[in-house]
């Protein structure tokens, strides 16, 4: 059985196996890694100061960098051509700009924060520089696509959010006032509603899943080894144990108001999981087994060791 | 059959709503671009020369690089509060473009990496760990004070104290919002750069300055005991 060849470089957008970037770097553009030009650019402002030669090889790194990652997510959505229209100058620009975080050499210091990646002794101290700067190019990529991809008008509140642990949520299931009662006292009807089935799911939950809804209520990360502990449960069956409870939910509302529109009992789940939490965080207050949840999360920011 | 009051859709143009729609866009973007052949975090990274002025509320710091996942982006700080003498309470800075959650704060700053401020992820870190980063800039008065006061009403569970002026992100609600994950992400991150910084400084100020456990113990035979004998 003969094994397939890995491919010379950074995939393209074939999808091949990818080398690592800084030993690909290295073999195919040597001149990427240039320790006068990457000490001239951070010398001076900005790039389109350097030497004309500097700001060839510079900008022909970012240039292909951002390419690469515009293509990874321009072949998602059908548009292959995108990253082509990048020009070398545009890569390097969006990478600079979306770093600089005020225009004084202060504001600069994610040059000298490249710089200090390079290890002491390291053979090709322009490697870490390098690697650095492919790092932080993701960001900018990311902000580019999210802007240059941005869905024309306006979103339906029902498309799908992309996400591996919320199944098949929609935008309207986040947000509590993506729509809203007629009148004020539509309002408290639905709230006076939500409340009693916030309380009637309350007093069917176990304590696990009352324990990880107050985890989540919290902003508690579910593989904390406290929250683990509380819930009696790992991180994986915390998330599988949430999504049936939130289906089971989302299904005993639509059969109990068959008849009426889809975004009215939305509305309701959406209600409903708001009094739930309210409900959830008032047991926890109470219950013994939640004291540590919230030593966890009145500690938070007291986290370092020691 | 139980009938439900009519609904109306909420105005399309709901700064919350586009912000969730954009966030949600931007963590689409994101997840697409990770992928294998990553450039790997630094085992080693180096020292810079100089160690910055000490720290102080209200400054904009930039962390040294680190080793490991940690070290595979820039960690802008800024430091809110001195809580005790010598250990500062200090938050930082997001990726994205808007705030995900009512503990993130859009600061009134155009520059990317200091457009949203991670309240909810603040960390109290000692100023021998602060010291190992630069000075950046500096928060206005009046910045520092939205600051805390959204991370106080985040504490709290309430709506901070200025809004609709202080811009905070939309309401956290379902279980299963991706936004729950984004936020463990960004909790780990932050916990393993304040393990770092907070070991970095430690071990700088330590004394003795190596392990306890590298020092041979008086009572301790040269050899451990049982140690395996070679077979006759």
């Amino acid at each position: 059985m003969t094994r397939r060849k890995k491919s010379a470089g950074p995939a393209g957008p074939g999808g091949e196996a990818e080398p690592p970037i800084a030993a690909w770097t290295q073999r195919e553009h040597p001149e990427w890694l240039d320790e006068q030009a990457w000490a001239e650019w951070r010398a001076l402002c900005a790039l389109g100061l350097c030497r004309h030669a500097v700001q060839e090889s510079l900008a022909s790194f970012a240039g292909f960098h951002f390419r690469r990652l515009v293509s990874r997510y321009a072949f998602r959505v059908n548009a292959p051509g995108e990253a082509r229209a990048l020009t070398d100058r545009d890569g390097w620009h969006l990478f600079e700009t979306h770093l600089t975080a005020r225009q004084t050499r202060e504001g600069k210091r994610y040059k000298d924060w490249l710089f200090a990646r390079v290890p002491p002794d390291a053979n090709s101290p322009m490697q870490a520089v390098a690697g650095g700067a492919v790092l932080l190019m993701r960001d900018a990529a990311r902000e580019y696509l999210a802007r240059e991809f941005a869905p024309a008008g306006q979103v339906s509140l029902s498309s799908p959010v992309n996400s591996a642990e919320s199944g098949r949520l929609a935008l309207e299931d986040l947000l509590p006032d993506a729509a809203s009662p007629a009148d004020e006292v539509a309002r408290r009807e639905y709230e006076a509603l939500a409340r009693e089935h916030a309380e009637e799911w309350f007093a069917a939950l176990g304590a696990r899943d009352r324990m990880l809804l107050l985890a989540r209520h919290m902003g508690l990360p579910l593989n904390h080894p406290v929250v683990e502990q509380a819930a009696g449960c790992r991180k994986s069956k915390a998330c599988a144990s949430l999504r049936n409870f939130v289906e089971n939910l989302a299904a005993d509302l639509r059969r109990q108001f068959a008849d009426d529109p889809a975004e009215s009992v939305r509305l309701l789940a959406t209600l409903t999981l708001e009094a739930l939490n309210q409900r959830i965080d008032q047991w926890g207050r109470q219950e013994p087994r939640c004291a540590d949840l919230f030593s966890l999360a009145s500690r938070h920011e007291e986290t370092t060791p020691g | 059959m139980k009938k439900l009051p009519p609904v109306k859709q909420a105005a399309a143009s709901s700064a919350r709503r586009q912000w969730l729609q954009q966030w949600l866009h931007e963590w689409t973007v994101d997840l697409a671009l990770r992928g294998d052949g990553e450039e790997p975090p630094p085992d080693a990274v180096g020292r810079p020369p100089e160690a910055g002025p000490s720290a102080a509320p209200g400054q904009v710091r930039l962390l040294f690089p680190c080793t490991g996942p940690e070290g595979a982006r820039l960690c802008y700080l800024a430091v809110l509060r001195e809580v005790r003498p010598g250990h500062f309470l200090a938050a930082p800075f997001g990726r994205f473009s808007v705030p995900a959650t009512p503990g993130e704060w859009r600061t009134p700053r155009a520059e990317a990496p200091l457009r949203v401020l991670e309240l909810w992820n603040a960390r109290v870190l000692s100023g021998a760990a602060l010291a190992a980063s630069w000075t950046v800039d500096e928060l206005l008065p009046r910045e520092r004070e939205d600051a805390l006061a959204v991370y106080q009403a985040w504490y709290a569970r309430q709506a901070p104290p200025g809004e609709p002026d202080i811009r905070t992100g939309p309401p956290l609600i379902h279980p299963l919002d991706p936004r729950h994950e984004y936020m463990e992400e960004e909790c780990a991150w932050m916990d393993g750069v304040a393990a770092r910084f907070f070991s970095r400084a430690e071990k700088a100020s330590a004394f003795p300055a190596s392990a306890p456990d590298e020092l041979p113990l008086a009572a301790e035979p040269r050899k451990p005991y049982r140690a395996r004998r070679r077979k006759k």
